[in-house]
């Protein structure tokens, strides 16, 4: 009984979590201005269609500004994990006298 | 062995004297510097230049004049700042403990054993991995007092006005503390996890045995299990409040009126909308330093807990 009062809260706590992301997605296959905004809107879904993802990819750059942020994305990873692991590998393992200044 | 010279050196640098070894200073220094040469021009030097912009008139065109502390007088006699400030202090008060308390909740519902665990586990991180911009942009649009479905939602729940979320004074803070919650908890709730796995269940079972309850357990063996990730995560989070910006910038522009503009939004508005560098960047140290302060304070009272 606790168990399953537990189960239903925390579905219902994730439904209410996901519902701005499922109303993102759903407006997004809405034509443009048209709002998902009472019950009826939820559930019509005779007007959906994918003209906004077409119009996106066809008339924006968007695949190029992706691959741009994932450039940044990869090298920036790359950069700070050698140059913080090597800092911390002096840091912890290299018994040095200067060690208390540096570290504040 | 060695280990435990190490940080018997560590606690007590100053009293221990030996000689310095230059060669394993050089080591160290050696491993240092890929890291210390970076930090130093992209992160020293800029500050360094922002403690020097602060000092000066600094209009489009390049430093003017200089002022001393003229800049710092003139924004410590301004009361625009203080009211800045203190919304800054507000926004913590109100997001930090909400967004603790929901997350240590998701955390200990999901270490139960409920259905599709993680699924829901999922879902409730999902919020994070969004930029601050496209989360301020939903919320914008959900709390819409026309044709938001928040509002819609508490219509159907039987509410009869419109709330106008992001125009009344009254609400539009917790407009903003409900999409930063939804937005960083879920990052929250995995630290918490990561607590909650540690706690060795064998003190829950002689706890059990003892007789204690599910909520004598929580307070006595839950919670004082949790501290040390409960200290990072208050600090993290009040550093995290106090840089409130993109939601506000996006969502209010720091309206109705003033009422939701931040200390860091000023320092936008005086630098990159009036143009007014040098004043911007005293405003920026002044900040700086009460951020500092608050982490020393920190630090000090942490500190003293663990004994």
């Amino acid at each position: 009984m606790k168990k399953l009062a537990l189960n239903i809260a925390a579905v219902l706590l994730a439904l209410l979590f996901v519902f701005p992301l499922i109303w993102m997605f759903l407006t997004s296959l809405k034509p443009d201005g048209v709002n998902v905004y009472t019950l009826a809107d939820w559930v019509n879904w005779s007007d959906l269609n994918t003209d906004n993802y077409v119009k996106v990819i066809r008339d924006s750059q968007i695949l190029h500004w992706t691959w741009n942020s994932l450039v940044i994305g990869v090298l920036t990873t790359v950069i700070s994990i050698l140059l913080s692991s090597l800092a911390a590998f002096s840091f912890s393992k290299l018994p040095f006298r200067t060690r208390g200044y540096s570290m504040c | 062995m060695e280990r435990s010279v190490i940080e018997n050196k560590a606690a007590t640098p100053l009293r221990r004297r030996e000689p310095i070894h230059l060669l394993k200073e050089l080591k160290a220094i050696f491993y240092l510097i890929p890291f210390l040469v970076p930090f130093t021009v992209f992160y020293l030097w800029p500050v360094i230049n922002g403690a020097w912009m602060s000092l000066h008139v600094w209009g489009i065109q390049g430093m003017q004049k200089y002022v001393a502390l003229a800049n710092y007088k003139k924004i410590l006699e301004n009361p625009d700042f203080y009211s800045y400030l203190w919304n800054s202090f507000y926004f913590v008060l109100l997001c930090a403990p909400t967004v603790l308390v929901l997350g240590l909740v998701l955390a200990l519902i999901i270490n139960q054993r409920i259905w599709v665990r993680t699924l829901i586990r999922s879902v409730f991180f999902l919020p994070y991995v969004l930029s601050v911009s496209v989360v301020s942009f939903i919320w914008l649009k959900l709390f819409d007092a026309k044709n938001g479905p928040v509002n819609a939602l508490l219509h159907a729940l039987g509410m009869n006005t419109d709330i106008n979320w992001l125009t009344d004074h009254r609400f539009v803070w917790w407009a903003i503390t409900i999409a930063t919650d939804w937005w960083s908890v879920g990052f929250v709730m995995v630290l918490f996890l990561a607590g909650l796995q540690e706690i060795p269940t064998d003190h829950y079972e002689a706890a059990k045995i003892d007789g204690a309850n599910a909520w004598q357990r929580f307070w006595s063996i839950t919670l004082p299990g949790l501290s040390s990730v409960m200290k990072i995560q208050i600090f993290y989070q009040i550093i995290n409040c106090l840089k409130l910006f993109g939601q506000v910038q996006i969502m209010t522009g720091g309206g109705p009126g003033d009422s939701t503009n931040t200390m860091i939004r000023y320092i936008y508005v005086t630098g990159f909308k009036k143009d007014m560098f040098g004043l911007a960047a005293a405003q920026s140290m002044i900040f700086c330093f009460i951020m500092l302060l608050i982490a020393v304070v920190q630090f000090k009272i942490t500190d003293r807990k663990d004994g």
